[in-house]
């Protein structure tokens, strides 16, 4: 009989999922360049979270959606392992958010159903209101989304883009009042503010709270630059 | 350990408990506790673990755990006297033990934050709002009397029997709402909902001991449905083969590796039947609660 009392041990994983707006609107004022560059910065980030949760394993999956979601890194992958290939936006492309929450709801059937792991991180960034060519309305897909039991323990942060966002559905996505949601009107913005979620997430996520609300308590940097993405539209 | 008849009525306490990495990486105490009180004399023991909750709301968890046990200890040893038989009365003299503990936890926290009020930034966390949630701690704990145990539990960790043939149970109830990311709580509205009990005969059931441990010790096993049964299993054969002061002194490293591992404080505690083991009950650890 070996003298490790209990069995072996592993880390526990922490999922944390980006669900990007790459829709035709994104092509406007280099938003999907800022896009990918705030990505690109926020995986640094993601491998010091990881570094200093020794207990977690981070895996990174990414869904893009425009006129219907994709996967671009499906598999959930260590934040090591991950480099990163630039998103296109879709010209002329819908921004089918429902669908997209339906595909990632069951995406969440499939994660580890013992009561191991910690809640998944959920990030959200688009900049246009939801459409609904492909049949999911915004309010159906997120439904999906909540009637999972991982989506709905998910610690949910939404980004809007510009001042077309549609900031409520954003905080529908969300769901806890006291989180902030915030909108990136210029580059510098979103990459400070995918930045922060993505820290604020994987902090939130590791370490639950009792009762009601997500726990998100991460005070968000304050604007930087000039509102251009509002003022162009 | 000494293979002793059954009917040994001495129990020896055993304990350990181990700050998490996450927790050190953080610069947050320790919020678990753990405390364990026997009268080998009396054939009584008693041993309670806590887990206070991590999230920056439950700021005073370390003082609430203590408190859980402290209180747990308390009103569990008020109840041994009355522990004659393991029957419908002590199961309801355990149900108002557990109702008695309830209190007495919330009569102590209240007399820690009038000692100690909300500071104006802690207030804005909304902790004046609902006081209680502060010091938010689960609370586990058994208590021997001859023949007769009596076993409680608010919120996750885990109670584990283990029988004198190696077999393993665990005799509490399922509690329905813990899914793994919430736990049921001494903080709640109403805790008594989430209270479960169960009464259990050593003697007809052949108990070689028992052992309690918080969520940090199992949440991180790779075998996430057998590791309760295998460490049962573990612990009584090491007791038998190399002695409970073995294991006594492995408790520390056993217990750091989880806490490494998973990140979070992680503690056990533990009754072993056999008053003819080498080193008998932890002297540090007798009276250390007063007499009720």
């Amino acid at each position: 009989m070996s003298d490790r009392l209990g069995g072996a041990l592993a880390r526990k994983p922490l999922h944390f999922i980006f669900v990007l707006d790459v829709s035709g609107s994104m092509l406007r004022g280099g938003r999907i360049q800022a896009l990918n560059n705030a990505i690109t910065e926020v995986l640094p980030h993601l491998r010091d979270e990881a570094r200093a949760n020794p207990h977690a394993e981070l895996l990174v999956r990414v869904l893009a959606f425009a006129n219907e979601p994709q996967w671009i890194i499906e598999e959930p992958t260590p934040v090591d392992q991950i480099h990163w290939k630039r998103l296109e936006a879709v010209p002329r492309g819908f921004t089918e958010l429902g669908s997209a929450l339906q595909k990632l709801a069951g995406a969440l059937d499939h994660l580890d159903e013992s009561h191991s792991a910690f809640p998944p991180a959920i990030i959200l960034v688009s900049d246009g209101r939801p459409t609904q060519s492909s049949g999911v309305t915004f309010a159906e897909g997120l439904q999906a989304l909540l009637n999972n039991r991982w989506g709905a323990t998910a610690v949910r942060l939404a980004l809007g883009v510009g001042r077309d966002a549609d900031m409520h559905s954003l905080r529908r996505f969300i769901g806890d009042e006291d989180v902030p949601l915030l909108r990136a009107d210029n580059p510098e913005q979103l990459v400070e503010y995918i930045v922060w979620a993505s820290k604020a997430a994987s902090k939130v996520a590791s370490r639950p709270v009792v009762g009601p609300g997500s726990g998100v308590t991460a005070v968000p940097p304050s604007p930087i630059g000039d509102p251009i993405w509002s003022t162009l539209g | 350990m000494t293979d002793r008849p059954e009917s040994d009525p001495a129990w020896t306490t055993l304990s350990g408990t181990t700050i998490g990495s996450v927790h050190v990486r953080d610069r947050l105490p320790l919020q678990d506790a753990v405390l364990t009180w026997a009268d080998a004399g009396q054939g009584q023991a008693v041993v309670a673990v806590a887990d206070g909750h991590g999230h920056h709301y439950h700021f005073r968890s370390d003082t609430g755990a203590a408190l859980a046990v402290v209180s747990a200890v308390e009103e569990l040893r008020r109840a041994l006297p009355d522990l004659s038989a393991a029957d419908d009365d002590a199961r309801d003299r355990l149900e108002r033990a557990g109702a008695a503990i309830v209190a007495t936890w919330t009569a102590k926290v209240r007399h820690h934050l009038a000692a100690n009020p909300y500071s104006a930034a802690e207030d804005e966390l909304g902790a004046s709002a609902d006081p209680l949630r502060a010091y938010g701690s689960t609370v586990l704990a058994t208590a021997v009397t001859g023949d007769v145990m009596v076993l409680l539990q608010i919120g996750d960790g885990d109670t584990v029997l283990v029988a004198s043939d190696g077999s393993t149970s665990r005799p509490l109830p399922e509690d329905p709402d813990l899914d793994g990311l919430h736990t049921s709580s001494l903080c709640q509205p109403r805790p008594l909902d989430a209270l479960r009990t169960a009464v259990v005969d050593t003697g007809a059931d052949r108990v070689a001991l028992v052992f309690l441990c918080t969520d940090g010790f199992g949440r991180s096993r790779v075998d996430a449905d057998g590791w309760w049964r295998q460490t049962g299993e573990q612990l009584l054969e090491f007791c038998r083969t190399r002695g409970v002061e073995w294991v006594r002194g492995q408790l520390p490293e056993w217990l750091a590796e989880p806490a490494l591992v998973g990140g979070d404080d992680t503690t056990m505690a533990l009754l072993v039947r056999g008053q003819g083991v080498a080193g008998g009950v932890r002297p540090d650890l007798i009276d250390t609660v007063p007499t009720p």
